[in-house]
Formats: C-alpha cells, structure tokens, sequence
C-alpha cells in the first residue's frame, strides 16, 4: 500500500511491452495477445488490492459498514 | 406554606426592632446559619425545579450576598454557576465541526454534478442535527417560564396574607391586582404569543437557511415582531405598577426611588438583561422587610439554572455561528444563527418575566418595617 | 502533504509514460495513485469523525442523523473517485451511471434524516403553542 506498487504496476507494464513486442517480432501473434491479457490482469490484481484498502477506510472512517 | 411564612417571620423580627444597622445584618445572618435549610428543598421539590443539585447547596452562599458590594455577590455566583461553561464549549465545537465538514464538501469540483446534490443533502441533515440539539434547551427555556409563573403564583397568598396581618390592607389589595396586572400582560403574553412567535420563526430559519426566499424572511418578520411584543408588554406593565405603587404606598423616599430606578429602565431591547439583573440586584438591596427578600430569593433560585442554561446556549450557537462564517459559507452560518436568535429571544423572555415578578414583589416592601 | 504530491506526481507521469506504451497501464496507474491518495487523506480524518460521533451522542442526537452525515461525505467522496478514473479511461458512459447511481443512494440516505428534520421542526412548535 506505498508508492512500490506503483512501480511494479508500470514494471509490469513495461514487461509486457517488451514480451509483447518480442512475441509478434517471432510471429506469435496468439501468444502476445495472451502474453497481454496476463498481464493485464496481474496489474489489475495489484490496483484492486490497493482499491480494497481505500474502501476499507472509507467504510472505517464514514462508518458506511 | 406555613412554614415558608414562619421563617419569613423569623426573618422579619429583627428588621422591626433593629433596621438598617450592623446588628441587624449580623442577626439575619446568624438566624439564616441556624435555619433549617430542609425547608427549601421541599419547596423546591414542589415547584419541580431542576432536582440534580439542591439549591441548600448553594443558598448560604446567595444569602450572604446582601449587603455586600455588587462585585463579591457576582464573584460568588460566578463561583458557583462556572461548571455549566465547558459543555458550552464542547457544543460550540461541535456546531463548528458540522460546518466544517460541509465546508469540506466545497473541495468537490463545481462541474460535477454530484457535488451539488452532495452539498444539498448534507445542508438538510445538518440542519436535524442543530434542530435536535436545540430542542432538548428550547424545551427547557419554556419550562423555566411556567416555573416563574408557578412561582409568583405561589409566592402570591403567602405574601398577600403576611401584608393582612400586618395591617397593610392598602398594599395587601394592590398585591393581587399587580398579580393579575402580571400574569395576564405579561406570562400569558409571554407564554402564550411570543414563545411560540420565537420558536417557528427559529424553525423557518433553520428549514430554509441561507437564502433569501420566503421562508427565511418570514421566520426573521416572526422574530423581530417577537422582540417588539415583548417590549410592549414589559414596558406597559411597568408603567402601570408604578402608578399604581406610587398611588397606593405611602410617600416613602425608598418607595418611590425603587420604582423609579424601575420605570426608568423602559428597556431598549437588546439591554433588558443588563437592566433587569441591575435593577433586580438594586431591589435586592433597598428590600427590607424579611418576606420580600425570601420571595426573591426563591424566584431567582428557581429561575437561576435554567436561566443560565439557555444564555450558555445561545452563546454557543452564536459563537459557532460567527466562527462558521469564514469557513463554511453563509448557509451554515445563518442556519446556527438562527438557532442562536430564537434562543435568544427566549432568555429575553425569561429574564424580563423575572425582572418584572421581582419587580411585584420588591417595590410593595420598599416601605414595610421602618417609616 | 509533501509525500502526497510527490506519489501524485511521480503517478500522472509515469501514467503517462505508459500510454505511449500500452494504454491500459495508465488508466490503472492512475486509479492506483487516486485510490491511494484518497485512503491516506481519510486515515488521518478518522479521528475526527470518531470525535464527532460520540459528541453528537453526549447531546442526545439520536445516532441515526450523525450517521447519515458522514455517509453522505463518504458517498461523494468515493463516487467522484470513481467517476474521474472512468473518464480518464474515456467511458464517459460508465462514469455518467456511477454519477446517478452515486446521486440515488445519497438521496435516499438523507430522506429518512429529512422527516426527522420535519418532525423535529413540527414537534418543536407544538411544545411551544400547546
């Protein structure tokens, strides 16, 4: 819940730029799309959590439970 | 009753034989040390006063107020009443935070529509709370009126019979008259046309804070026409007690400076409190007669607490009201300010009512055990 | 404060670096930066609505209307977080709803907090012109 996960959210991203771009330069063209999508969704993980602990503390400081 | 009579009695002895000199002071003072203070409390469990705290607690104190210097007898009340500030300032904080988190509502950005229907919803519920936090003190300020109206009314026969078996039938027939002269002018004005007047107008104030519509101005109309009534009614019954004072006692200096001290004080609105404690205190201090003093006593007991509540109050609100201002927008500040008049006006209906009861009581024994 | 601008910072602009790169990053970068901003802003309000709660029990405001108070702001806050983040990804739809479904549940939060202000109100009068 710190500014890493920012990093490893555009980590993440830069990687899958490259594993993506190095996919379709080889041909593979399913695999990049899969190679994205994965990755999309590990970053999306990561943001959902941090999410999670931002309505927790709503709920916690506007008593909304 | 009776006994109320025979301790006034008791009182009264020393002043027939030894007026105006130090060993009368120091006589009533010896007696007050020895009375029975059980007494009061039963009196005053009668009117219903407020019953967390007996006034025998704090009677001693208030009776050595007379015949010492103004300041002493404020310092010793101050003493006393101080332990009802702090709630006041807690309340005060509180009324702010309400504010201030409505203004926290301003940081959303203009163009988002949610915004304004935000702002909305928590100027409405805001609005319940201030108007449930008045409640509990609007319903205390109306229960301090009828208490002063008991009050006099019980005050009534013991002094009425006290003045017939002295020999003063003048004065013992002006009593009633002056009762009545009271209780229809003012308490029923008071109790019946002005409270109300003060409490909607206070209501429309708060439903439609902050602009100019209708209902807000007409809650301000409501209030100042309160305001002008209760002049009225306080001026016109001081008027007429003291020609009817002056025609009916005998010529004494001491009579005719009380009342005059009295009908001079036709009260500019916004002083009435100022004047009414001045020329309560003042009373106070020409009084000779035992019974007088006694009946004065008990009325500003009884009224003292509540009295005291609801000018803690008011202050609060309008303080918070003043401090919300800069803050929060012209919304919250009319919204507390409103409030704050309404109790405003109430405190000034409970201070004239006593100032006039006091007024009854005090200029009839201006003349009693001495000329 | 001066951590919170640094983390909006160093998050719009490496949002931005990423839509040149893969569009998606940067619509969750920057959720990720408002999300967090928002949660370290409220932690340090918590004390303060505590406070206020429990001073609004001490006068006898029945618990019900402080309540819905600090719903409302929770509401606003968190819709506007949400509307924004939609229309920085561009569904401008999907932000459109949460805007009305955000004006929705704060108004039915504050309906019952309404009656009781009328309630309060009429009461009120009544005591005083029996």
């Amino acid at each position: 819940m710190d500014v890493n996960l920012l990093f490893k959210i555009a980590g993440i991203g830069i990687l899958v730029a490259v594993i993506v771009q190095l996919l379709r330069q080889n041909g593979r063209e399913e695999l990049a799309t899969i190679a994205a999508i994965a990755g999309l969704i590990l970053a999306t993980m990561l943001v959902l959590s941090m999410i999670a602990s931002l309505l927790e503390t709503v709920r916690r400081t506007f008593s909304l439970y | 009753m009776r006994n109320l009579l025979l301790l006034s009695l008791a009182l009264f002895i020393p002043f027939l034989f030894l007026e105006n000199s130090e060993e009368a002071q120091d006589g009533v003072d010896a007696l007050l040390k020895t009375v029975d203070l059980s007494e009061w409390d039963d009196l005053f469990r009668e009117l219903d006063v407020d019953g967390t705290e007996k006034p025998s607690d704090y009677l001693h104190e208030i009776a050595q107020m007379r015949g010492q210097p103004f300041s002493t007898s404020v310092g010793k009340l101050q003493e006393q009443l101080l332990p009802s500030v702090r709630p006041a300032v807690i309340r005060t904080v509180l009324l702010l935070g309400i504010a201030v988190f409505g203004a926290a509502l301003n940081g959303l950005s203009d163009d988002s529509a949610i915004g304004e229907n935000a702002r909305t919803a928590f100027r409405i519920t805001a609005s319940g709370i201030v108007l449930v936090m008045a409640f509990m003190e609007i319903r205390t300020a109306l229960h301090m009126l009828t208490t002063i109206d008991r009050v006099t009314e019980i005050l009534l026969p013991a002094i009425t019979g006290f003045l017939m078996l002295s020999g003063m039938t003048n004065t013992a027939a002006l009593l009633p008259a002056s009762y009545m002269l009271l209780s229809e002018l003012v308490m029923k004005t008071i109790t019946s046309c002005i409270a109300p007047l003060a409490v909607t107008g206070g209501v429309m104030l708060v439903l439609d804070a902050g602009s100019t519509g209708k209902l807000a101005s007409a809650g301000r109309v409501l209030h100042r026409a309160a305001k002008w009534i209760l002049a009225t009614a306080c001026s016109l019954y001081m008027v007429i007690t003291t020609i009817r004072s002056v025609a009916s006692a005998s010529a004494d200096g001491l009579l005719i400076r009380t009342t005059k001290i009295a009908a001079g004080s036709i009260p500019a609105i916004g002083s009435l409190l100022t004047e009414s404690v001045d020329v309560a205190f003042q009373c106070l201090h020409f009084v000779r007669s035992a019974l007088g003093l006694t009946g004065c006593l008990v009325l500003l007991l009884a009224v003292l607490k509540p009295l005291l509540s609801t000018i803690m109050t008011c202050c609060s609100f309008r303080a918070s009201a003043m401090l919300a201002e800069p803050l929060s927008g012209k919304q919250y500040a009319d919204l507390l300010r409103g409030m704050g008049d309404t109790l405003h006006i109430l405190m000034l209906c409970g201070s004239s009512a006593t100032a006039m009861a006091l007024l009854m009581i005090a200029p009839v024994f201006g003349s009693v055990g001495g000329v | 404060m001066e951590r919170l601008v640094l983390i909006a910072l160093i998050g719009s602009v490496t949002a931005m670096q990423m839509r040149s790169v893969r569009q998606e990053y940067a619509v969750l970068i920057g959720g990720a930066t408002a999300a967090f901003l928002l949660a370290d802003t409220l932690i340090r309000v918590t004390g303060l609505s505590d406070v206020f709660l429990r001073a609004c029990g001490e006068y006898g405001v029945p618990s019900a209307l402080p309540g819905t108070v600090l719903k409302i702001l929770g509401i606003a806050y968190l819709t506007e977080f949400g509307v924004n983040v939609s229309k920085d990804a561009g569904q401008h739809a999907v932000a459109g709803t949460l805007e009305i479904g955000g004006k929705l549940l704060m108004l039915s939060c504050s309906l019952p907090a309404v009656v009781s202000l009328l309630e309060t109100g009429a009461a009120l009068i009544r005591e005083a012109a029996p």
